[in-house]
């Protein structure tokens, strides 16, 4: 089987991205148009062989475009629930920020709980499930910024950025010969596979050392004069087991400090509220805070 | 060397040093120590070797014979248990040396070094002792960190057989010295500090009593003379050197007043009981004079009598009361059979005022009467005192002719068929202090001047090292005293000049003492009196700190009156404060990294390079960009995070990778 590569020069973003699905998490890709977010996406769910829905987020979506809706069935002579796109594995919001307030919260019980609630009932979605959404942090007419308790959400938020030379003139060259690489990609895992991987995950050993670790980068969060709000214990949590899942991947049974340290950006970043917190800034001010607190507190050795 | 090496001189050392402290304890026998250090050497021998010679089955066996013998040692032979108990802990060491097998073997042994330590604190007094105690201290913590390591060691490998090679530099033992040194002072300032109570649990009697002869009720002509060549210590007396006597000091001992042919009974039961003041002191009777203060030290005698120098007249020590009689005697309800120590306030003037008429015992001659011996005496002590006027004219007289014509020795020959005073006074003429005072007694008496005799000791030698006197045995000593109407009992010694023992001791000698004075006043006599005048002394020093502070602040101070001492002081608290900080700060960053992992860290700052503390691991080692450094890193990720012990062939590549970067620097 030849090998193909949908996404060229960014290995990080997609361990990234592997992290985020086996600690049953959520990701939030931050980016200007064109740089790869729905290849991402899209290549991530053909290569564990499950299903991939996309939904465009604009201003009009409604949360029963998105959910489903319960329509009359004359020949049953019942009502039926109609799934949404969002009854897939792995859904891709792109433009999360275009929808209003009240499509995006639509998102909140299948992010937190895996189920949709409607009319009385409750529907589980499949296993495994993860949302990709991006948001372009450029275009600000007519977009409603995402909440707090949303953001709180997505395990990551990472941006993909520009590729640099080689690799840009590689994608141009690649690109013109095939049209679309994702449909080469064939998968490599199916998803018994990755519930199977999610599960190990969880019993990925953690010395109490790096919890303390994880707790003393978040506490300085908490206490920072440039930060107006700090980070969750769901945010905390949601380090542990991202740090687990990333140990896993690196083949290992126990997470190494490097673990914690290089997860606290993606994780912790789109969560904080800095004090110069404007709207046109995206996660920038607070990486850089972040990066500041990492570099104050001792490592567990 | 290896570890095995190291853990068996350990025990050696130790084992060296209970077999020392054994041979402190007295009445064990020197050759029985040096018999067991002989086997000792020999099992040392086997055990370089690797031989067994005691399987550990036949070493239970061997155990259980060994305290059949101390309890037959116990009860037939030695009756004395420290002396029993020694004697079973050194051959169950010695056993135990034959069978140094596993490691519990090795603890047991130390045990049983720690149990002879123990039963030699219980019975020495020797000053040696603080040295065989602080080596064992030093040596339990290095034998500790031994053990550690060695135990470490086999739960890591625990198939291995062999131990690996190490090597102990100078930090290792400065690290162990320093770790004694700090438990040492700790030790000590517990020791001080601890409230001491005026009762023991273990206070036993003493071991081995010194056998004084003269201060019992009864004392025969000829006793003290054996003794008079015995120079065992009987007393140490502290006396300020400003206070001191130009002349010869006479410590007192008892009086006897009646005279039987053959020796002095005290027969008068003048005793009173003497009960302590609010105060805890002893008052006697007051007399005129300088009184002057001495801190008596007294070794285990086999007599209730206490001694003072002149004529006591308070006396305060671990006594509950204190008989005292007419002349002066002080007398505990029983001997005390343990080194005692008191103070004692006295009056050194050679007469007693003690007017009131004497007993008619005091003049009793009736054992002169109607014998041709006794009235040869009763001739020769008028002849004697013929001319001369007055009772203390008479009593110099009697005291010269005494001192002129009789010759002093240790051994006279004594006379067939002749009473002691007889035969001193007419045949041999020869004799010592005993023969002298009892011969101007029964002269005084003859010319009815009331006398008795007094026995105790003559100055003894003075140390100015530490201020004191050093009194033995062979300053044992006894001389007169005669009631002068008008001036009261007034001492008289008619032994002649070479009846006291003068000698100029070494300084060596001295000093050596010094330090035993010193153990047994401030260690083993160290009282809750001591406490509290040293709590009283700081509390001087703490005030004098405060005050040093006070003055200085306000710039009052008048020049020259901060006193050194409150510097001092002022910087040892600083010191201390400083330490003490350290150490807590210390505990706080306590880390669980691993050996190599700190050594690799040590071997790359000497290249220069070392690790953030803001840094992972694995940061650094990428940063570094050696092979061996990520090795190491990634063994330090298994052992430290991991939570798993490397496996033999893990930390076989560690200690390679070890060695390469070792070598590369």
């Amino acid at each position: 089987m030849p090998e193909v590569k949908v996404i060229r020069g960014k290995p990080g973003i997609i361990d990234l991205a592997i992290t985020a699905l086996l600690s049953r998490g959520h990701l939030l890709l931050e980016d200007v148009p064109g740089v790869g977010k729905t290849t991402l996406a899209h290549g991530l769910a053909k290569s564990i062989n499950c299903s991939f829905q996309r939904i465009q987020f604009t201003s009009d979506l409604l949360p029963s475009d998105v959910i489903g809706v319960t329509v009359y069935n004359q020949a049953l002579n019942a009502f039926e629930f109609r799934e949404g796109p969002l009854f897939a594995n792995v859904v891709l919001a792109d433009e999360i920020n275009r929808a209003t307030p009240k499509t995006q919260s639509a998102l909140l019980e299948a992010m937190n709980d895996r189920q949709v609630s409607v009319d009385r009932n409750t529907y589980r979605l499949p296993k495994p499930f993860m949302l990709l959404a991006t948001q372009n942090p450029i275009e600000f007419s007519g977009t409603f910024p995402l909440p707090e308790s949303q953001l709180d959400r997505f395990t990551m938020c990472i941006r993909i950025g520009y590729p640099d030379e080689s690799h840009e003139r590689e994608i141009i060259t690649r690109s013109a010969s095939s049209a679309s690489a994702v449909d080469g990609l064939s998968a490599v895992l199916t998803t018994d596979d990755v519930e199977r991987m999610q599960t190990l995950v969880e019993k990925v050993k953690v010395d109490e050392d790096l919890v303390g670790y994880i707790m003393a980068i978040a506490n300085a969060t908490r206490n920072h004069r440039s930060i107006r709000l700090g980070v969750s214990p769901r945010a905390t949590m949601t380090l542990y087991k991202a740090a687990q899942a990333r140990a896993l991947i690196s083949g290992r049974d126990y997470c190494i400090p490097d673990d914690v340290k290089v997860l606290s950006v993606p994780v912790f970043a789109h969560r904080l509220i800095t004090v110069e917190h404007g709207v046109d800034e995206g996660t920038e001010a607070s990486t850089a805070v972040i990066e500041e607190i990492l570099s104050s507190i001792a490592v567990p050795v | 060397m290896n570890l095995n090496s190291y853990t068996l001189i350990v025990t050696y050392f130790m084992a060296a040093l209970g077999l020392a402290a054994i041979s402190l304890v007295e009445s064990v026998g020197a050759a029985f120590t040096l018999a067991m250090a002989g086997v000792s050497a020999f099992t040392l021998a086997l055990n370089l070797k690797g031989r067994k010679v005691i399987p550990g089955a036949i070493w239970n066996l061997l155990a259980a014979g060994v305290f059949a013998f101390f309890v037959a040692d116990y009860l037939a032979f030695s009756g004395s248990l420290v002396v029993a108990a020694s004697r079973f802990l050194t051959i169950l060491l010695v056993l135990k040396l034959f069978d140094l097998n596993r490691n519990r073997d090795f603890v047991i042994a130390y045990a049983i070094v720690f149990f002879q330590i123990l039963s030699a604190a219980a019975s020495t007094v020797s000053p040696l002792f603080l040295l065989i105690l602080s080596l064992f201290i030093i040596g339990a913590i290095w034998a500790m960190i031994l053990f550690n390591m060695k135990r470490d060691y086999q739960e890591v490998h625990p198939t291995e057989k062999a131990f690996p090679k190490v090597a102990f530099g100078g930090p290792f033992f400065a690290y162990v010295i320093g770790a004694s040194v700090f438990s040492i002072t700790v030790t000590f300032m517990l020791f001080f500090i601890m409230p001491r109570m005026e009762f023991g649990f273990l206070q036993s009697k003493s071991l081995n009593t010194v056998k004084v002869s003269g201060f019992s009720d009864r004392v025969d002509l000829g006793t003290i003379g054996p003794v008079k060549e015995d120079p065992t210590i009987v007393m140490r007396v502290g006396m300020d050197p400003k206070a001191r006597p130009a002349g010869l000091v006479y410590f007192r001992g008892m009086t006897l007043e009646s005279y039987d042919g053959k020796g002095w009974v005290k027969a008068v039961k003048d005793e009173t009981l003497v009960r302590r003041d609010t105060g805890g002191v002893f008052n006697f009777e007051r007399l005129e004079g300088k009184v002057v203060e001495q801190s008596v030290l007294l070794e285990p005698l086999d007599t209730d009598v206490l001694f003072a120098a002149g004529n006591p007249v308070s006396v305060e020590g671990p006594f509950q009361n204190v008989w005292l009689d007419r002349s002066g005697t002080m007398r505990l309800p029983s001997p005390p059979y343990s080194r005692i120590q008191y103070r004692a306030s006295s009056v050194l003037s050679p007469v007693r005022k003690d007017l009131s008429t004497p007993l008619p015992q005091y003049g009793d001659t009736s054992h002169l009467d109607g014998s041709p011996e006794g009235e040869r005496i009763k001739a020769l002590a008028e002849s004697v005192a013929d001319g001369a006027n007055g009772a203390r004219d008479k009593a110099e007289a009697i005291q010269a002719h005494l001192k002129k014509n009789y010759s002093y020795t240790l051994n006279p020959k004594p006379g067939a068929g002749l009473s002691p005073l007889d035969d001193f006074l007419f045949n041999s003429r020869q004799g010592y202090c005993e023969h002298y005072a009892t011969a101007m007694a029964i002269m005084l008496r003859s010319n009815s001047i009331p006398s008795r005799i007094v026995t105790g000791f003559l100055n003894g030698e003075w140390n100015e090292l530490g201020s004191y006197y050093i009194v033995r045995q062979q300053d044992a000593h006894s001389w007169v005293e005669a009631f002068i109407a008008d001036e009261g009992w007034v001492r008289f010694d008619p032994t002649p000049e070479a009846g006291v023992s003068l000698y100029r001791p070494s300084t060596v000698s001295l000093y050596m003492d010094l330090l035993r004075w010193r153990w047994n006043r401030y260690i083993i006599q160290f009282s809750l009196d001591d406490q509290r005048q040293m709590a009283i002394r700081f509390e001087g020093v703490g005030a004098g700190v405060f005050e040093g502070l006070k003055g200085a602040l306000s710039k009052k101070t008048t020049e020259g009156a901060a006193s050194p001492l409150a510097l001092g002081a002022v910087v040892a608290v600083l010191l201390i404060s400083l330490i003490a900080w350290r150490v807590y700060t210390r505990k706080k960053v306590r880390t669980r990294m691993p050996h190599f992992y700190a050594e690799m860290l040590r071997t790359l700052k000497r290249k220069g390079l070392s690790k953030g503390p803001t840094e992972t691991p694995l940061e650094f080692a990428e940063r570094t960009g050696i092979a061996e450094v990520k090795d190491i890193t990634l063994a330090l990720h298994i052992e430290r995070y991991g939570g798993r012990n490397l496996n033999e062939a893990e930390r076989r590549s560690v200690d390679a990778a070890m060695e390469r970067l070792r070598r590369s620097a």
